[in-house]
């Protein structure tokens, strides 16, 4: 941890916040959830109940996490060495996502071999095997993305051009939160995107989605001023709650398809698409609203933070790339006990707790081990890198 | 009384259509409510069911709307689906034209509109979408552009659609990401209230709560219980229609 990180933490009163660690911590487990097809247990996560999902907290967090992390470094040691240390964490995350491919194409490989070909043919799984090296090269330049295999490659891209951008937002917060909301918008007429394999465009429009990493690289540096805090809580909390029941209320047509009929058409002709590659406002500003709820209610000292309900979740929280990645694999291995031995809902149930006690027993395990190595806090490596 | 049920019923009362989907008596194209579609009418195939006997339904889709497929590929929910919509409609004769094509993309059927689907001037068009653009990674909003490209111009010229979205099969799920496009299609459904028959979910439902047994090693009983999971399929949208055109203003 920085000594920026700890002057920060001890503003707020002394220790981490640990709201990160468990938001974040949240959010990994929702993703984890989210990533077994077929999976009820997902129902538990916020994209059922909202605009948002897990990716946005996610990146949001993301974003605030690097801030903590690295944004003391450039003062202390300066532009070379932030960049360094920014671009092997960046090269870390690079090689966990082409570890998991690999899982990936081990995975698909077995199921190819005994899939049904009632949907082989119209799905044309065949055919990304026609040309293995050349899928093998799409993959390592991060063109080709395996479904749910979309927010590493993400992240990497916003890591990799991030130091220029701390630099920038520790000189002009302004400009560079301008400069990204200008871009965001951009995207949304021009639909600027890089390229994927084997045809369209990144699934997460790096150019859209860095607002939100920006956003929360932002609030990170200006945490001790609170600028969000000049907003009166009591109109804050009015506006963000309408929004957050109105987004709940469309959300639920989504769910009971016969309903939608009751939403007047001007409106949904107002409200759809609602894009997620692309960050649609819809989505920015749920998630914006969802943010400024859980600041204005929850306090960094909330007494739930402390209790035993909270802790699986905030050590999750501590190690994300370990438990990002963990999460993924073990993603797969659900879906493969789920498709090739039983689907049913108590089967369902049991691969959901069964994979989150894995990964908050890894996290413990590697806490006890930062601690047993001597690392400040078991996991305070990562006070707040997101994947650190 | 479910969905499947009524349709089953109608169809047992003609007669002459194969009930492969009902298994030991028991009716295995039953849903949940929720995962029915919005009731969005049908208004021009409503007028012309009251004008006229013959009725025109345009296919447009991709390979799970082929007929006359190679033995390799199973029964398409298309299939012997005029003979459904005469059994659901007594007095109607229904001629059934399959534009569908192999990896066809949401944008080339729109393409297609003007001159292969508008120029025919059909009663009502059955647009099956989004699992190519799915194999494909296809832009969504490419995806969506073409959507409401197309079910634009088939308004604009007085034709009623119904979306068919794309099938699933959880064995495929982390090779090809349906979900998003089915998603999509929903939206652009909603927005242009268009009725949207989601495969995705009903399948999805059927899957687990193994009504259907697609996991099997024998390919054959594979084939076999895909065929009746797409006759169920086509009960499912013959009710689809009945109900946009007989519970609607």
């Amino acid at each position: 941890m920085s000594a920026g990180v700890i002057s920060a933490h001890a503003a707020q009163g002394g220790g981490r916040d640990l709201r990160l660690d468990f938001f974040r911590g949240l959010a990994l487990i929702f993703i984890f959830l989210n990533h077994i097809p077929g999976n009820a247990m997902s129902w538990l996560s916020s994209r059922n109940f909202g605009f948002s999902d897990a990716t946005e907290i996610f990146i949001f967090i993301s974003g605030y996490s690097v801030i903590l992390a690295y944004g003391g470094v450039i003062d202390r040691q300066g532009f070379l060495p932030l960049t360094a240390r920014i671009w092997r964490r960046a090269w870390q995350v690079y090689a966990a996502h082409i570890f998991l491919f690999v899982v990936f194409v081990a995975h698909i490989s077995y199921v190819s071999e005994r899939f049904n070909p009632a949907f082989a043919e119209e799905m044309n799984i065949g055919e990304i095997f026609e040309a293995p090296h050349t899928l093998m090269f799409q993959a390592l330049i991060l063109a080709f993305k395996p479904a749910n295999m979309d927010v590493l490659p993400l992240y990497i891209v916003l890591l990799a051009v991030f130091p220029p951008v701390i630099v920038l937002l520790k000189r002009q917060p302004a400009w560079v939160l301008a400069g990204s909301f200008l871009l965001w918008l951009a995207v949304q007429y021009r639909h600027w995107n890089l390229p994927a394999y084997p045809d369209g465009a990144w699934f997460f429009n790096p150019f859209a989605w860095q607002l939100l990493f920006i956003v929360g690289g932002w609030c990170a540096l200006r945490r001790d001023a609170a600028p969000w805090r000049r907003i009166p809580p009591r109109l804050g909390l009015g506006l963000s709650l309408a929004y957050l029941l109105f987004a709940l209320a469309i959300v639920a047509t989504w769910t009971y398809s016969p309903w939608a009929v009751y939403v007047p058409v001007w409106l949904r002709q107002i409200l759809y698409p609602i894009d997620k590659t692309e960050l649609d406002v819809l989505r920015l500003l749920h998630f914006l609203a969802l943010a400024y709820v859980v600041v204005v209610v929850v306090r960094p000292g909330a007494a739930f933070l402390g209790s035993w309900a909270a802790r699986p979740f905030i050590i999750c929280g501590r190690h994300s790339l370990q438990i990002f990645c963990t999460g993924v694999f073990l993603s797969f291995l659900g879906h493969f006990i789920l498709s090739e031995v039983n689907s049913s809902l108590g089967m369902q149930v049991g691969v959901s707790l069964a994979g989150i006690a894995l990964l908050v027993g890894l996290a413990a395990t590697i806490s006890w081990y930062d601690r047993a190595s001597g690392k400040r806090g078991g996991g305070s490596r990562t006070a707040g890198s997101v994947t650190s | 009384m479910k969905v499947g049920s009524l349709v089953s019923l109608c169809l047992a009362a003609w007669g002459g259509y194969p009930l492969a989907a009902a298994e030991g008596g028991k009716d295995r194209c039953v849903f949940p409510d929720e995962l029915r579609s919005a009731n969005f009418p049908l208004p021009g195939l409503k007028k012309r069911l009251q004008q006229t006997s013959q009725i025109v339904v345009l296919v447009l889709g991709s390979s799970s709307s082929m007929t006359g497929q190679p033995a390799r590929n199973p029964r398409s929910y298309v299939q012997d689906l005029d003979l459904a919509l005469q059994a659901a409609f007594p007095g109607k004769t229904f001629v059934l034209k399959n534009l569908s094509k192999r990896m066809q993309s949401a944008a080339e059927m729109a393409q297609r509109l003007p001159a292969d689907v508008i120029s025919g001037r059909p009663d009502l068009v059955i647009w099956q979408t989004g699992t190519v653009e799915a194999a494909r990674h296809v832009d969504t909003n490419s995806f969506t552009d073409a959507l409401i490209q197309g079910l634009e111009a088939l308004r604009r010229a007085g034709i009623d659609v119904i979306l068919v979205g794309p099938q699933t099969h959880n064995r495929l799920a982390t090779m090809i990401d349906v979900e998003s496009y089915n998603d999509v299609l929903g939206q652009i459904a909603d927005r242009e209230s268009a009725s949207f028959l989601s495969r995705f979910d009903i399948m999805r439902y059927w899957e687990e709560s193994g009504t259907f047994v697609l996991g099997s090693q024998d390919k054959g009983a594979q084939m076999r219980e895909a065929g009746a999971q797409s006759q169920c399929i086509t009960q499912i949208l013959v009710e689809q229609i009945r109900r946009a055109v007989t519970e609607t203003q």
